[in-house]
């Protein structure tokens, strides 16, 4: 009896120390594959930069660039170095916080701090409109039932959004809203509103409006909300229907919290699925609603060939883009300890 | 004499026969979207085709004093800001993006489709290090790299879609190596070593082509339209697509936002949606109906 | 007899799983194939039947051991050799629609095949000779079916014609007659030895006691990737065989799957370093033990070798007296 008394906790802290090592195994084996994804994705981007035709520095900065100005660019993207010194040293400096300074579109302002707070509003609208989407995806889906033959005339509206690509969503929206905006001015007003396509820089404080706008379109547009829709849909409905849920029911146990439960690890692929795509639709569509976000940025240094800048904002939509997919997959792993079991 | 005349029928069934076999039944069955699609995609086709062969000239068609007419008999489309006829803009903005469609939705299901087989057939190492390129390329995103690749080569059309095409190329592989790695739990693959076929054709023919080539058309269309989306996007945005006089159904919307009356701004954007709907029903109809008959 | 159609010498297999675990497939065959006859091969699921018969048509990689067919090392040939060989020996996979095609016709199969492996005929040739084999398949009016609308007796007749286009010396047929019904299996049955004449071998692999009776002329029994046994028809079930002989013919007689608990007699015996069991794999269910206890270190502790026939140091003693 009382070595069993003894061999408890010993026993206990053995598992507890098990399931540590297995949780930071996975935990490291996840921030490994981010890193490796992280090296590979802004070694693309740096070959693309180095095969370049031509002089690329020539290129940036055309007739005005003083010598010093073309030796600091050099430096900064290690062009005297061959490909893979180059790339350490860019990527150094990259980490280090270092992404270099804005050449013709806002000349002298470093990269860093013109898009990381426009890359926080570009990240805003594509994960309100995906959660946007997916509560009223799974609205729909429990209102709506399983699917049946009547409800065609319903969804298929719906299905035709499938094809709609963003841009043209918010087009759409943009003249609608305009037209009756104007309508109400009376007296034919030609002042657009501030949102109007036609691009003016401002803050995001004056553009609740054109940022719920963006957001919609981005919704509608590109298939999302009719994806996400079949998806979750299927999801609740095989869940509904599994034995497990019967289960639950007859125990008289909450069936609502169950469900719940079970339905956050597919939303959260779905989720982590769509993410890349809905951040490259948002770049188009804060750029015709004129948000003051990276897409905008993006368009704006890409048509001054503001190099660093275009660089910079990509190598932030990676980092997010792997970042979010870190963090949903710890949830995930919260929410179903089964996935760190299963790895390795 | 039976066998003599049934020996001769199958001998003509080459691939075209197959192919419009396949068409004709699905044809037969699918539902009304379908047939709506196929009749939309097969416009776009001859129009594509034709494009090349009538001559526009932007300049020469810009005439003030009719513009912004309502549809009518001889401008059924009506006219733009400057007078030009939006349907024949229509027709001709089809060229930007027709034939770089076409080559990159070829090259992405060619390249993709050889690809995956390859990777199916053999498996192993070139199957994993496959899917981590598959991983790499997704974390691009998609637009965010192409605005890129504008900023650094001097943007063509051309040059957008064959980028994208690659990017696609991993997504086609491993859906092909999916389907492959299936098969060969059937023993497919084996069964046609055992009878003494080459591997290249059991992995051009019997895998490829009498396999996947659905899944293939089905990719292919979907690249296509990816390309159309692109290019009338670029466009629109005015600084890497077609530029203006030349007509794109992108930058005849981004001509005529501010323009007061509905037709030349709304029509082209009609003509995008309807244009991408039918391709994707259309090819989502072809490989429903290749996996139907399969059982 | 002459010299062997095919002989095999220590064949050996071993599948490893992703986690590290091996499995032995074919644990050192010796086999022979003599022109003209039907050899079946017996056994429960997982004894490496159809491994073995995957191996002997290098479709599976061998570990070890040497193949000869004819006076060819099958084991040497590669490339356009192998395909060329390949004619001479063909396999009938358990699943008949594995090397049939959903998208084309019974013609257009067999033409294939016909182009494959006679190239120097004529389109008229390649139609009178696919007109023949349809024929002696019993399809001659079924040129442009499909597939889909074959049922599944004739879809194995199909790939019977297919095989039989190439002309071979050799048959491995894999379960020939698993998921027909009764009817179509008694056909199918016919139709094997109807199409087996002077020449052509077989090395059947089947579950079915009833089809081996009645086409086949010697039976080999796998257990575990050892061929335990060898027994002419006549002596089926007439002499005393093997213990798991025995069992696997009492459940074909009590008209029972012959699949027995594999985990009654798994690593019974002495493992070696790999965790490969040493001894008979039978010997913890072994009733001959009962009789004879001096020999039961033997059993547990060495591999016994086909002698007189029959892998049991007990067995080969009694019939070595005999």
């Amino acid at each position: 009896m009382s070595q069993i008394g003894l061999d408890h906790p010993q026993q206990k802290s053995a598992m507890l120390n098990e399931a540590t090592i297995r949780w930071s195994l996975w935990l490291g084996s996840k921030l490994l594959r981010g890193l490796s994804l992280l090296c590979g994705a802004s070694f693309i981007i740096y070959a693309t930069l180095r095969s370049a035709p031509g002089d690329m520095v020539d290129l940036i900065l055309g007739l005005n660039g003083t010598p010093e100005m073309k030796a600091d660019l050099r430096a900064e993207f290690g062009l005297d170095l061959n490909i893979i010194e180059g790339y350490g040293r860019w990527a150094w400096r990259a980490l280090s916080g270092d992404l270099g300074i804005s050449i013709t579109f806002m000349p002298g302002e470093p990269v860093l701090s013109l898009a990381g707070p426009a890359f926080l509003v570009t990240l805003s609208i594509a994960v309100v409109s995906l959660l946007c989407s997916i509560a009223v995806a799974y609205g729909l889906a429990i209102l709506l039932g399983p699917p049946r033959p009547r409800q065609a005339f319903l969804l298929g509206p719906i299905q035709l959004l499938n094809a709609a690509p963003s841009f043209v969503v918010a087009i759409c929206l943009a003249k609608v809203i305009n037209e009756l905006i104007q309508f109400q001015l009376a007296g034919g007003g030609q002042i657009p509103p501030s949102w109007y396509p036609i691009p003016t820089y401002q803050k995001i404080t004056d553009s609740i409006a054109p940022f719920c706008f963006a957001a919609l379109s981005i919704s509608l547009g590109d298939g999302l909300f009719t994806d996400l829709f079949n998806a979750l849909r299927a999801e609740l409905m095989s869940l509904n229907e599994s034995l497990f849920i019967s289960a639950v029911r007859a125990k008289g146990a909450a069936v609502r919290k169950h469900l719940i439960k079970n339905l956050i690890v597919p939303t959260l692929s779905v989720f982590t699925a769509r993410l890349p795509l809905v951040l490259s639709a948002v770049v188009i569509v804060e750029y015709i609603f004129t948000l003051d976000g990276s897409g905008y940025l993006l368009l704006q240094a890409a048509k001054n060939r503001d190099v660093p800048v275009v660089v910079g904002v990509s190598l932030f939509f990676i980092f997010a883009v792997i970042v979010m997919n870190l963090i949903l997959d710890l949830v995930k792993a919260l929410v179903d300890p089964r996935e760190v079991a299963k790895g390795d | 004499m039976t066998g003599q005349s049934t020996g001769q029928s199958t001998r003509q069934s080459t691939w075209y026969s197959t192919w419009y076999s396949t068409w004709h039944s699905a044809w037969k069955e699918q539902p009304l979207s379908f047939k709506l699609s196929s009749i939309i995609v097969v416009l776009v086709l001859c129009f594509g085709v034709i494009n090349p062969f009538i001559s526009y000239d932007p300049v020469l068609d810009v005439e003030l004093s009719r513009r912004d007419l309502a549809p009518s008999w001889e401008y059924w489309m009506g006219t733009d800001g400057q007078g030009r006829s939006v349907a024949l803009r229509l027709f001709k903005g089809i060229e930007a993006f027709f034939f770089p469609g076409l080559i990159a939705g070829l090259f992405a299901a060619f390249v993709g489709g050889v690809l995956g087989a390859l990777c199916g057939y053999f498996g192993g190492w070139i199957g994993r290090s496959l899917s981590a390129v598959l991983e790499l390329i997704d974390t691009l995103p998609r637009m965010v790299f192409l605005v890129l690749i504008c900023t650094i080569f001097p943007p063509s059309i051309l040059l957008i879609s064959i980028i994208s095409s690659v990017l696609f190329i991993p997504s086609i592989a491993t859906i092909i190596r999916r389907k492959v790695e299936a098969l060969g739990a059937e023993d497919y693959i084996l069964a046609h070593v055992a009878h003494g076929f080459h591997p290249l054709k059991i992995i051009s023919y019997h895998i490829l082509w009498l396999q996947c080539r659905a899944l293939l058309t089905r990719q292919m269309i979907f690249v296509f339209s990816y390309v159309l989306f692109i290019e009338t996007a670029l466009s629109y945005l005015g600084d890497y697509g077609v530029q203006e006089p030349y007509p794109s159904w992108g930058n005849m919307v981004a001509q005529s936002r501010i323009s007061a009356v509905a037709w030349p701004w709304a029509l082209p954007a009609l003509a995008i949606i309807i244009t991408i709907a039918a391709l994707l029903a259309f090819g989502d109809g072809i490989a429903r109906r290749e996996e139907e008959v399969k059982r | 007899m002459n010299k062997p159609l095919l002989s095999a010498r220590n064949l050996h297999k071993v599948f490893k799983s992703p986690g590290g675990k091996q499995t032995v497939a074919i644990d050192q065959v010796d086999l022979d194939l003599y022109t003209g006859e039907v050899v079946a091969l017996i056994g429960e699921s997982g004894s490496g039947k159809t491994t073995l018969g995957r191996a002997l048509l290098r479709l599976i990689s061998l570990d070890q051991g040497q193949v000869q067919f004819l006076d060819q090392d099958l084991l040497a040939l590669k490339g356009s050799e192998l395909r060329q060989a390949r004619r001479q020996f063909q396999m009938i996979f358990q699943n008949q629609q594995a090397n049939l095609h959903p998208r084309l016709s019974v013609a257009e199969m067999m033409d294939e095949s016909l182009v494959l492996h006679h190239p120097e005929q004529s389109a008229a040739e390649r139609q009178s000779m696919m007109n023949t084999l349809l024929d002696q398949v019993g399809l001659s009016n079924h040129h442009d079916r499909y597939l889909a609308s074959l049922s599944g007796g004739e879809q194995r007749r199909v790939g019977l014609a297919r095989i039989l286009a190439t002309s071979p010396k050799l048959v491995v047929a894999d379960e020939p007659t698993s998921g027909l019904d009764a009817a179509i299996k008694l056909q199918t049955i016919e139709l094997l030895k109807t199409l087996k004449g002077e020449s052509l071998t077989y090395l059947l692999i089947s579950h079915d006691l009833g089809l081996v009776r009645r086409i086949a002329d010697r039976v080999l029994v796998m257990l575990r990737g050892r061929i335990i046994e060898e027994i002419s028809i006549q002596d089926l079930g007439m002499i005393k065989h093997h213990p798991y002989t025995q069992k696997l013919l009492e459940a074909s007689n009590l008209g029972k799957k012959t699949d027995i608990e594999h985990t009654q007699y798994k690593n019974a015996s002495i493992e070696d370093v790999r965790g490969h069991s040493i001894g008979c794999h039978y010997c913890s269910l072994c009733p001959l033990l009962a009789n004879t206890p001096e020999l039961k270190d033997l059993c547990y502790s060495q591999r016994p070798t086909l002698t007189q026939q029959v892998a049991c140091f007990s067995l080969s003693k009694e019939r070595e007296l005999v």
